[in-house]
């Protein structure tokens, strides 16, 4: 009995392990495991809380829970842009908390193993203190956020 | 992960093993004072003592149920034996390390670790020898008592076997009394040898049910055991009514002649029966009457005590089950106001919908506050368990120490309480450990010998405060600055500090005065544990004191889970929502009254007192069309006797919120200190509540 019930769990865990979901922000494709992703929403009401920094642009009642919402744009200090009807929100849950990524469009799942995950070049761009790993995949590379560096609000 | 035969048999047993056990010990705590047990106290002991016997043998923890079993027979004795010399500390003494004993097992098993058999095998021993000596002390100088006790019975005193008649009659109605009377013959077998009973034929033929509804069922034995051991067990068996107890004298009623289950012998024993009922029984009334008599002996005591068994009047629920429905009686709220202030429905005039929406909201109104009450327990769970501490640690100091405890019937959420009790129980320990000094010390500064600790509990607002405090040596300003500059803690120079600031270092991670780590303290873990288990809840903990005269610490911890009259206010495009607990008043300012003080801060004076404005828009960088304070609206907020005059563009209108916590992300991040939490309003949109301690408080 037992080895069955491991076995459904890895098998449960297979099923997100190495997939990733793909978002555009500016010219750059990022991935975030899907493990974390509850959902995608359209951009609703943001309601500001005085005292945050810019990027945590507000707060959102996705039915009946509040949420918070943070730019990636302007976590990654790039120019805001208005929101138009591909803009969307990704609600994760990392860590215990629930947060939104406003993304300027949601491209794709992905299924990435784990070998093609080298670490970053040293850049002095703003958000390389954000990104963890890039992913090599045919023709494509993505930036992989990281969690911990990107949920820390000072 | 170990096989658990029944997850849910297995936590329904701790819930009430550790309820039983907090039971008793509230029970020995009370009775510490006196010099004997109360009837009332006693029979409460034995009865919980019985159960969790019963409910351990059940689950097949063998050591906790053979444990309870003797300390069981303890209180059987000095219960039948009035006048038992017993010594109430020793026996108190067995209870507690019985309780404590209880809970570390129940620790174990429910981490799945090793139990401890040995331990529980050694406490029991103990417990067996000190019973044997009660007793031998007891036949020794009893031995009279009890013989003129039965001479006045007329029953000869029963050292040897002797023969008894036993008739039962069981509660009407109860149904199928042969199979009954079945159960109550295994059962007196136990400590009986039986002889024959009468009607014979209960077990195959169930028509006897009908015959010991009419005559009760009648068991000839013969027993080692007393006349009153005898009843008492009757008395016990389940269902039972009434017991009618005969001894048999060496009369002519020969045992082996009533043998016979045929309707003539049966008239023959009824008859002589009844002579000997005039003689020298005696007919004892329903278990539960017994229990009253013995109740108003102890009357203030048995009110505890009945006021503590948990009577059919209460059960138990599981938390999930609470949390769930406290969540939809939240959205039930929104939801009603979603329908009742629905922007289709804006302008109409609907008068049988208002009156019917209005008793909707009457209805909505009493459900959550059932609701909300079923959560909410009082904090007196929590600080009775401070009895005990104080009680082990003072004796084992050797202090003298008095524990005062106000407002502990002030409710919070059950979640809250959680967090709550360590932290309590650790300040506490604090207090008595280091605080209270020892009697000599208090004596030679003019102090009682018996230092106080004081427990306070009440709620203001959206906040309940909770300050343990203490009349002993205070802080020491100069050992906590040493300590903070060698573990590298101090981040301002010790001048610019405030006295309290420099009290408040010792919440931080690492530290600790006590040079030595005692049993109870000093491993520079608590404060900062405490600060932390506050922190979850979202509340904050302070301390202040005055060298040679004691410290208080307190804590305030917001009621989040809660839903309160608020009033909704705009500033721009902006919702805010302000707690109508805090306005004291709200008014167009008449602009000759408004002036700037010497540091060019803005205020207003109101039936002669001044009070500072708060521009909102300024100080968050709102847009807004009103900056002309005839515009708008002033709001005056107290909070903690502080004054304030919030400056809005207009009142929306009271409602009645559910206040949602702010999000962990943000709460984390101690940014926005200026609100404590926010709400859904009926068309889905978000309003900020204010914190308003922060709102009084902050610098403009």
């Amino acid at each position: 009995m037992a080895e069955l019930v491991s076995k459904i769990i890895e098998q449960e865990e297979d099923t997100l392990s190495g997939r990733f979901l793909i978002f555009k922000v500016g010219d750059d494709s990022y991935g975030i495991e899907l493990g974390y992703v509850t959902e995608i929403v359209s951009v609703p009401k943001i309601t500001k809380v005085p005292g945050l920094p810019e990027y945590l642009v507000g707060i959102i009642n996705l039915r009946g829970s509040i949420i918070p919402v943070m730019d990636i744009r302007l976590r990654f200090n790039m120019p805001k842009i208005e929101y138009n009807d591909r803009t969307c929100i990704i609600i994760t849950q990392i860590d215990g908390m629930d947060v939104g990524f406003v993304v300027d469009a949601v491209c794709e799942v992905a299924n990435i193993p784990a070998e093609s995950i080298v670490p970053p070049p040293e850049t002095s761009k703003n958000k390389s203190n954000f990104i963890r790993g890039i992913i090599k995949s045919g023709d494509n590379i993505y930036l992989l956020i990281d969690y911990q560096s990107i949920l820390k609000i000072t | 992960m170990a096989e658990r035969k029944d997850d849910s048999l297995l936590e329904l047993f701790i819930f009430e093993t550790l309820q039983n056990a907090q039971q008793l010990e509230k029970i020995i705590l009370d009775t510490g004072a006196g010099d004997r047990f109360s009837e009332a106290a006693i029979n409460e002991i034995f009865r919980i003592m019985h159960t969790v016997k019963g409910s351990a043998a059940m689950m097949s923890y063998s050591h906790i149920s053979s444990l309870a079993h003797k300390i069981e027979d303890l209180f059987f004795y000095i219960r039948e034996t009035p006048d038992a010399e017993y010594d109430i500390g020793t026996v108190s003494d067995f209870v507690l390390s019985f309780i404590d004993f209880i809970n570390e097992e129940i620790e174990v098993i429910k981490s799945d670790g090793e139990q401890d058999a040995e331990r529980a095998e050694e406490l029991g021993k103990d417990v067996e020898k000190y019973l044997s000596m009660l007793k031998n002390e007891g036949q020794a100088e009893g031995a009279q008592a009890v013989k003129s006790a039965e001479a006045a019975k007329g029953v000869p005193a029963a050292a040897e076997s002797a023969g008894y008649k036993v008739t039962l009659f069981f509660e009407d109605g109860c149904g199928m009394e042969n199979i009954r009377a079945y159960a109550a013959l295994l059962e007196i077998a136990e400590y009986a040898k039986i002889v024959s009973f009468i009607p014979a034929d209960i077990e195959e033929n169930d028509g006897s049910a009908e015959e010991i509804r009419k005559n009760g069922f009648t068991v000839y034995f013969e027993s080692e055991a007393s006349y009153d051991e005898l009843q008492t067990r009757f008395e016990n068996i389940p269902l039972v009514h009434e017991v009618v107890l005969t001894k048999a004298e060496n009369e002519g009623v020969a045992l082996d002649d009533t043998a016979m289950p045929a309707a003539e012998p049966d008239n023959r024993v009824k008859t002589e029966a009844k002579d000997q009922a005039e003689a020298n029984t005696e007919i004892v009334a329903i278990p539960q009457a017994a229990e009253k008599a013995a109740s108003q002996d102890g009357s203030q005591d048995s009110r505890k005590t009945e006021a503590h068994q948990p009577t059919q009047s209460i059960i138990s629920v599981h938390v999930s089950k609470l949390d769930k429905l406290m969540n939809l009686v939240g959205e039930l709220v929104i939801a009603e106001s979603m329908v009742v202030e629905n922007p289709d429905l804006k302008g109409m005039q609907l008068p049988s919908f208002q009156r019917e929406a209005a008793q909707l909201h009457k209805i909505v109104d009493e459900i959550q506050e059932l609701v909300m009450s079923m959560r909410l327990m009082p904090l007196a769970t929590v600080f009775q368990r401070t009895n005990r501490i104080v009680r082990d640690m003072s004796r084992k100091l050797g202090k003298q120490v008095k524990l005062k405890i106000t407002g502990e019937e002030t409710e919070v959420d059950k979640n809250i309480i959680e967090h709550l009790s360590d932290p309590i129980l650790h300040l506490v320990r604090n207090c008595v450990d280091h605080g209270i000094e020892s009697r000599e010390e208090r004596i030679a500064a003019g102090k009682p010998e018996a230092g106080t600790i004081s427990i306070e509990a009440y709620s203001a607002g959206s906040y309940v405060y909770i300050i343990v405090s203490d009349d002993g040596r205070g802080l020491d300003k100069q050992k906590i600055l040493e300590k903070a500059m060698r573990n590298g803690l101090l981040k301002k120079s010790p001048e610019s500090m405030t006295d309290k600031e420099i009290y408040n270092l010792i919440f931080l991670p690492g530290f600790s005065t006590s040079e030595t780590v005692t049993e109870f303290s000093g491993r520079g873990v608590g404060m900062d544990v405490v600060m932390q288990s506050i922190g979850t809840i979202g509340g904050n903990v302070s301390v202040d004191s005055t060298p040679g005269q004691g410290t208080s610490i307190m804590m305030k911890i917001p009621l989040t889970v809660a839903i309160i009259d608020g009033m909704n206010v705009t500033v721009g495009d902006r919702l805010f929502t302000i707690p109508i607990s805090n306005i004291r008043e709200s008014f167009k300012p008449d602009l000759k009254n408004v002036f700037r003080d010497p540091d060019g801060r803005e205020m207003v004076m109101v039936r002669g007192e001044c009070y500072a404005i708060v521009r909102l828009h300024e100080i968050w960088g709102i847009e807004t069309s009103v900056t002309e304070l005839s515009d708008g609206i002033l709001v005056m907020v107290e909070q903690e006797e502080r004054r304030r005059c919030i400056f809005v563009d207009s009142l929306i209108g009271q409602q009645q919120v559910v206040v949602k916590s702010m999000p962990e992300l943000i709460k984390r991040s101690k940014l926005a200190e200026g609100f404590a939490g926010c709400t859904l309003l009926g068309d889905g949109s978000i309003s900020l509540i204010f914190d308003v301690s922060w709102l009084v408080s902050f610098d403009i």
